[in-house]
């Protein structure tokens, strides 16, 4: 391409990103921890009188 | 600590693209130097010329863009310049399926020259793709389907329609388009 003679040099720092970059996967929702299964409530033993 | 940049927009200037064939997908690529430029990730600059150099000569090594040096990634200030190459036939062209004229943003290290830009960093920004370019085989069917995989770039792309034939209407469209915005 013909842009001709260079005329200055300088810096650019975008403050916002011109890429469109891959949005960041979200995380996967953990599994809610399973409630701890409730024993089945035995009658209690009485001792025999 | 860095020294404070002298810009913090992106510099936009024009340019023209190659569509080749990635496995499934198209993508653009430089349409002079082996540059494949990929969906959402800035192409880098790096210095093609000292490998060019004589052997007895020391290598000049450098961060692209050098004022001294041709290297950088090129980009003009008018769409002319850019529509220049729409036309072009090559070596490249074996390879391509479309050719693609756009905007791109520049940022890094630049370069200013009296027509354009090199800079260090470069993404697309627009992509237009005209509807009846060469090769001539490729229909208004296939320009469809190639603008339509380039939105993976997820930057605006337009399909010019076929009333645009040659590079002069279609900076003239561009020109148009530019000002109705």
């Amino acid at each position: 391409m013909e842009i001709g003679e260079p005329k200055r040099t300088y810096t650019v720092e975008p403050v916002e990103d011109p890429v469109p970059r891959e949005a960041p996967a979200e995380p996967a929702e953990e599994p809610a921890a399973p409630a701890p299964a409730e024993e089945p409530l035995e009658p209690e033993k009485v001792p025999a009188p | 600590m860095s020294a404070a940049p002298d810009y913090i927009e992106p510099i936009v200037g024009w340019r023209s693209w190659l569509v080749v064939r990635e496995g499934e997908d198209f993508r653009l690529r430089s349409v002079l130097y082996d540059a494949l430029w990929l969906p959402r990730k800035e192409l880098i600059a790096r210095c093609l010329h000292r490998g060019l150099t004589f052997r007895w000569r020391k290598r000049y090594e450098h961060a692209p863009p050098e004022p001294d040096c041709r290297c950088g990634i090129y980009a003009a200030s008018e769409p002319e310049e850019a529509a220049s190459y729409l036309d072009g036939r090559g070596w490249a062209d074996a390879l391509s399926v479309h050719r693609v004229i756009g905007t791109v943003s520049l940022w890094g290290r630049v370069v200013e020259c009296k027509r354009g830009w090199r800079a260090s960093h470069a993404y697309p920004k627009t992509i237009y793709v005209p509807s009846t370019r060469a090769p001539l085989w490729l229909g208004a069917e296939w320009a469809e389907e190639v603008a339509l995989a380039l939105t993976d770039y997820n930057v605006r792309v337009e399909l010019l329609d076929d009333r645009f034939r040659g590079p002069e209407e279609l900076v003239s469209a561009l020109d148009a388009q530019a000002a109705g915005r």
